[in-house]
């Protein structure tokens, strides 16, 4: 039995029980119906969307926003916490990497479905304007999306190698596939050196990288002359919101895999309770950027402004707004100051109604102004002057949700969920650091 | 016998008010909304005549507008119609005939037109028509100018009676982009010989000092809204601050402003740049 048999059965790949293959048998169909959806919505085009000469970004374009904000997760947990050596993290960075890659890889998918003709996307490069943020976008998504998969994949190195050599011999076909991936991975001085290298790298990049993506998908909108958008505000506020996001998936996420693989001994409460605090300062931060973008204008709005803020805090959104404000956000930011929501189970719970909040969120942004055009919009049916999703567009967005969860799914399913080679390690240091103390 | 006469009655009485109710509900069932059909007749001198129409209906004590109805528009001659085409009116209600000249209608025997749209009837609302009566009139506009100063003078004309129009309400205008600059004084008529004289301002801005010049009669009771144009070159000339060529935000793709260009691609080329040799590395790794 190798050093690393205890660990790969603990953290390793592990085959789907009856949840498991429950669960997969629901996103894929979930995704079956999204498919389905999007071919109808290719071949009929965009009117069976309910999206209309007001509302032309609807819930596809949230969902966008969502995705890009909580991929943010990827710089946090990983960049951050690694640059300022905060040991606890641990347990968080291959799982926050492996949330940040598939929600990255969605917001790409999801942009493309919001586009009435994706033939056409090619133009986007051919016809670039780079003074517009949309060719940001196209240039930043990209980017990031490359960055988040070699920041997952080259810590992973050293433990696909191990599973190459653990597979060796019991599972040829399982060996072969790690070892192609573990790119003749032999723990030499040079590999170290130019992994520790590159991860530094990496580490480096993705934080500047995060800030752009987030700030670029503000301009998006900012940029614009439209109430609720026009807001210098905006990069930093969607900023906050993504860590908030980001965290609340990533917690979701962590607790959801520490009890089906049984980690309550490599994922404590101590972990918890440090990510809480995190947790709680970015509700907190992103606190206040909301009463900078909504309390403050109220004193010095003008007509169209206030009549947009006036639809959010007491018209057709005030239900929406408040419980997304009070439920996902102030309930959050005051129960997790107090030790005791920052224990596994509650908060897991409070992430989970954070990130449905956070999507929500998004819809809230995008929505409302939309619905308040600068210039009239005439001889269009009354209808249009309200959005709401069609089932078309529930059925594909849920599928692109079902396939981030899949994603996620998928490579806890086949990737080591925390590195074992630096668990190995850190055994092995504290073994000797024992034996020290007991000599 | 007269028990008889009184049952024969009281079953006819009877008879009576069922067929009254019966044809009331039918009638109640099949009653239709009025339509309203309005139409105006513009001639612009040298250029194309236009029916304009409207269909409107008042329902529930609202005024509507009827999109989507077909009007057969036709001109009439001592009680004959002659069809001239089928419009549809947009969603506001409205439909326009445009026809090439004064030729394409003729006029009865004492030089009147008539000009009609008619709507046949749908599900909704009944048929309806409309018609309007005009004269043809001839309006000729110049260009003059006295003592360095510049005038517009137009005349008005009786076509078929070749005699001027007097005291018929005038205005002279400046063709602009929202609403016409009107020059003339507000309730400006033509004189005996159908004659009207007006100043143009010298301050009025134009495209390389070119100004677009209206001279026009509206709702006249006899010759409907006639229209004369004319360029004349005596405007301030506007003088062009286009930013078309120069590099901005807003420019096209090849106008784009130096600083996006450098900082983009110092972007786009650096973090592209470490990606490779991050790529590098992973080769690195599997040599080695």
């Amino acid at each position: 039995m190798s050093k690393y048999s205890q660990l790969i059965k603990d953290v390793g790949p592990q085959k789907f029980n009856r949840g498991g293959m429950l669960w997969m048998g629901f996103l894929i169909l979930l995704i079956v119906a999204g498919v389905i959806a999007y071919i109808d919505q290719l071949i009929e085009g965009q009117v069976v969307t309910n999206m209309r000469d007001y509302v032309l970004w609807g819930v596809y374009i949230s969902n966008f926003v969502f995705f890009v904000a909580t991929s943010f997760v990827g710089a946090i947990a990983v960049a951050v916490l690694r640059l300022t050596k905060s040991e606890w993290r641990r347990p968080f960075v291959r799982l926050a990497e492996i949330v940040a890659l598939a929600c990255i890889v969605m917001a790409g998918i999801t942009i493309i479905i919001d586009m009435a003709r994706p033939d056409r996307m090619l133009n986007l490069f051919v016809h670039a304007r780079l003074q517009s943020p949309i060719t940001w976008d196209v240039i930043i998504i990209p980017t990031f999306m490359v960055v988040s998969i070699l920041l997952l994949y080259f810590p992973l190195l050293p433990d696909l190698a191990i599973l190459r050599d653990h597979y060796n011999g019991t599972n040829t076909r399982l060996s072969k596939i790690y070892g192609f991936f573990a790119l003749k991975w032999q723990w030499t001085q040079k590999q170290l050196k130019l992994q520790k290298k590159s991860v530094q790298l990496l580490a480096l990049m993705i934080i500047p990288l995060g800030l752009i993506l987030e700030s670029i998908d503000a301009y998006l909108f900012s940029t614009t002359y439209r109430v609720g958008w026009d807001s210098s505000n905006f990069a930093p506020y969607f900023i906050s919101g993504a860590m908030v996001a980001g965290l609340g998936a990533l917690v979701s996420v962590v607790y959801i895999v520490r009890k089906n693989k049984q980690l309550e001994a490599y994922i404590t409460e101590y972990h918890f309770d440090k990510m809480g605090k995190l947790f709680n300062l970015a509700c907190i931060i992103y606190l206040y950027f909301n009463i900078n973008e909504y309390l403050i204008p109220l004193f010095t709005a003008k007509k169209g402004e206030s009549e947009h803020l006036e639809n959010l805090l007491r018209g057709d959104f005030a239900i929406l707004f408040w419980t997304v404000t009070i439920i996902g956000l102030v309930l959050p930011a005051i129960l997790l100051i107090f030790k005791r929501f920052r224990k596994p189970k509650p908060m897991f719970y409070i992430a989970v109604v954070v990130v449905i909040c956070s999507w929500w969120k998004r819809y809230l942004i995008v929505t409302p102004t939309l619905l308040h055009p600068y210039l009239p919009i005439q001889g269009v049916p009354e209808s249009w002057s309200h959005y709401f999703p069609s089932l078309h567009e529930w059925v594909i967005t849920s599928a692109t949700l079902a396939m981030a969860l899949m994603i996620i799914t998928l490579l806890v399913r086949y990737v080591p969920v925390m590195s074992i080679d630096q668990l190995a390690k850190d055994q092995e240091a504290s073994v000797k650091s024992d034996n020290k103390a007991a000599a | 016998m007269r028990n008889r006469v009184a049952n024969i009655r009281d079953i006819a009485k009877i008879i009576g008010c069922t067929l009254l109710a019966l044809s009331l509900q039918t009638g109640l069932a099949q009653k239709k909304e009025r339509m309203r059909l309005s139409t105006v007749y513009t001639k612009v001198m040298d250029g194309p005549l236009y029916l304009d129409m409207q269909a409107s209906a008042r329902v529930d004590k609202t005024n509507i507008t009827i999109p989507d109805a077909e009007l057969a528009v036709y001109y009439e001659v001592d009680g004959e119609e002659f069809p001239l085409g089928t419009v549809v009116t947009d969603a506001g209600g409205k439909a326009q005939l445009t026809l090439k000249g004064m030729d394409a209608i003729t006029p009865d025997s004492t030089g009147l037109y008539i000009l009609g749209a008619a709507f046949a009837g749908n599900d909704t609302f009944g048929s309806a028509s409309s018609s309007v009566e005009f004269r043809d009139a001839v309006l000729t506009a110049s260009l003059v100018q006295k003592d360095s100063l510049n005038y517009i003078e137009a005349t008005l004309k009786d076509k078929v009676l070749d005699s001027a129009i007097a005291d018929a309400l005038i205005k002279v205008q400046v063709d602009r982009m929202f609403k016409p600059l009107i020059i003339s004084e507000e309730f400006l008529m033509t004189d005996e010989s159908g004659g009207i004289t007006v100043a143009i301002p010298g301050d009025i801005p134009g495209k390389d000092g070119n100004l677009a010049m209206e001279v026009v009669i509206e709702e006249n009771d006899s010759y409907g809204n006639v229209k004369a144009m004319l360029d004349a070159p005596v405007g301030t000339p506007i003088v062009q601050s286009s930013t078309y060529d120069q590099r901005t935000l807003w420019g096209r793709s090849s106008r784009t402003p130096l600083f996006i260009l450098f900082f983009t691609g110092l972007l786009v080329f650096g973090s592209w740049g470490l990606i490779f040799y991050l790529l590098f590395n992973l080769y690195k790794i599997a040599k080695n």
